[in-house]
């Protein structure tokens, strides 16, 4: 009988994350202080941060780095994750292609978001914080940072853009179901929030104004720090434990090496996470193509300059060396909010400078296409963000029948759409549009970071 | 009228779930969301929306990219810390 998934034994669990920091040809430039204009030091980032958090952050020597035995305990509940293959897709497609897919969605939150915020978690109570601070839009990193504090018994204390609160009480139950405390943003908890209150009453809130206030509260509150989801080099490496799971389970298959390797890619983790450990045996000359995708409609890695820019829409975060289209950058409509970044991790940045890795972009339209023919195949419904590296695997696996090859394609199926059956709605009655962004408007985008300071462009060590 | 297209719901990119256009005109501190033009410029007649209820200086108030003085805020705030902490210990 032939077998469509491959579980590890518990034990079988990597026990090392991988740094790609340790391995790249030319090393991440700086990040700039704003204020200074000159390279931040972990000092800078300590009244937000826990050191040991900031220490893997700016690590830059250790290839691999022990997962502690309290976090492998509680990455245990759900981890490790299967790798599926997809049958019934090769078999619609007949493509000569396998294809394989690494289930995130199976997590408590339902999400990858979960492998950092557990470490994240961790890190800050052995550092002695007792309270932890985020923002989220939706929900979904709210949810696995109270899923995370709960296992660990911090506090937790989530600021919801308000939009969300009352649209989503789901979510919102979730976290308060783990314990933490979630509150509408603006609230009357912050100098901000209230300040915004002040203003109107009702206000919907905004993710910048939820950040104001999260990053508020971790430096006025004794014992606080704040938690970030995506984008930092230690986020990424948390997410390095579904690759290497990944290469464990391909070997279970009987595979002995992969062509091709996918992901969506917004703020990075969930591309980071499957693909870095591949990456590594790219740099050791395996030739592998390495994909990561994002819509045509917002395309920070396909079309954009290598530019300083700020790491957040509000600007709060230090300014960091990555694809961008300028923090002015306004995302068309777009059914994919988790690839809402308008500015990629600088280690994607980098690898793409690097050439190790090679970002596509496709139409919503046909990405919602190749989410439908999944879910009549595979039976799961791809949250919309998924559906971009469905359709890279579609495109390869065509490619790969056209050309008469087995090729071996690797996939990170970030999670379920149940949540965003609006998207599908929309893409069923014909109101979604695709909208590639025109040149004019990528040129007025890129005024707005005109005057940032340039980072130098390396490749393998060597200016460019 | 300003609510003319209050009521219109589109999924918002940043937030990940979906708002309408009141959302969209009022959650920059009562002002457009920078995004307002792209997101909604397939489905109504934006720029002459914004036109027509917004001077020139608050669209372009509205629509231009972040100042530093969000991330001035944000190291005040950090410096307010450090200087928390020294007086705690």
């Amino acid at each position: 009988m032939k077998e469509f998934k491959v579980f590890l034994r518990e034990d079988e669990i990597p026990k090392q994350w991988y740094n790609i920091q340790a391995d790249l040809p030319s090393p991440l430039q700086p990040i700039i202080h704003p204020g200074t204009g000159q390279p931040i030091g972990p000092q800078d980032l300590a009244p937000v941060f826990p050191m040991n958090l900031i220490e893997q952050e700016v690590n830059t020597k250790d290839r691999w780095i022990d997962i502690p035995q309290e976090v492998l305990e509680k990455l245990l509940i759900w981890r490790p994750s299967p790798l599926h293959r997809a049958y019934a897709l090769e078999k619609a497609l007949g493509t000569p292609a396998r294809i394989y897919y690494k289930d995130e969605g199976v997590s408590p939150p339902g999400s990858h978001k979960p492998n950092t915020a557990i470490p994240q978690a961790y890190y800050n109570k052995v550092f002695g914080i007792k309270r932890i601070a985020t923002e989220t839009g939706a929900g979904q990193w709210g949810s696995a940072l109270s899923f995370a504090t709960c296992l660990f018994g911090l506090e937790c204390k989530v600021y919801m853009v308000r939009i969300s609160y009352d649209q989503k009480p789901y979510r919102r139950l979730m976290m308060n179901t783990w314990g933490a405390n979630c509150v509408p943003s603006p609230s009357k908890d912050t100098n901000a929030g209230r300040k915004a209150l002040e203003q109107n009453p009702d206000s919907p809130g905004s993710l910048g104004l939820a950040i104001s206030e999260a990053v508020e509260d971790t430096v006025t509150s004794k014992d606080t720090r704040y938690s970030l989801g995506s984008v930092l080099n230690h986020v990424l490496m948390h997410q390095t434990i579904i690759g290497l799971e990944a290469k464990k389970q391909l070997e279970k298959f009987g595979e002995k090496k992969v062509d091709i390797v996918t992901a969506c890619a917004g703020g990075g983790s969930n591309f980071g996470g499957i693909a870095f450990p591949f990456v590594l045996d790219k740099i050791n000359g395996a030739n592998i193509t390495i994909i990561p995708v994002e819509p045509t409609s917002c395309p920070t890695m396909t079309r954009a300059p290598f530019v300083y820019d700020h790491g957040d829409t509000a600007g709060l975060i230090p300014w960091a060396p990555m694809h961008s289209l300028g923090h002015g950058f306004i995302p068309p409509p777009i059914h994919a909010g988790g690839l809402r970044y308008h500015g990629i991790a600088p280690l994607l940045s980098q690898l793409i400078i690097e050439g190790l890795i090679e970002p596509r972009a496709y139409n919503q339209l046909e990405c919602y296409s190749a989410a439908v023919l999944w879910a009549r195949t595979e039976g799961f419904i791809p949250a919309p963000e998924t559906s971009h590296a469905i359709q890279c695997v579609i495109e390869e696996a065509k490619k790969a029948k056209e050309e008469g090859k087995e090729k071996v394609i690797l996939l990170n199926w970030s999670g379920h759409g149940i949540m965003d059956l609006g998207g599908y709605d929309s893409y069923f009655s014909g109101k979604l549009v695709d909208y590639p962004l025109p040149e004019e408007e990528m040129k007025k985008s890129l005024k707005s970071i005109e005057g940032f300071p340039k980072p130098k462009m390396l490749r393998k060590g060597k200016p460019i | 009228m300003i609510e003319e297209h209050d009521a219109l719901i589109i999924r918002c990119p940043q937030l990940g779930g979906e708002v309408p256009f009141k959302y969209c005109r009022t959650m920059n501190e009562d002002h457009p969301c920078r995004r307002i033009m792209v997101c909604w410029e397939f489905r109504i007649e934006i720029s002459k929306f914004l036109g027509g209820h917004y001077s020139i200086d608050q669209i372009e108030c509205a629509l231009a990219p972040p100042t530093k003085t969000r991330l001035d805020t944000i190291l005040e705030l950090i410096e307010k810390a450090k200087k928390l902490k020294e007086e705690g210990e």
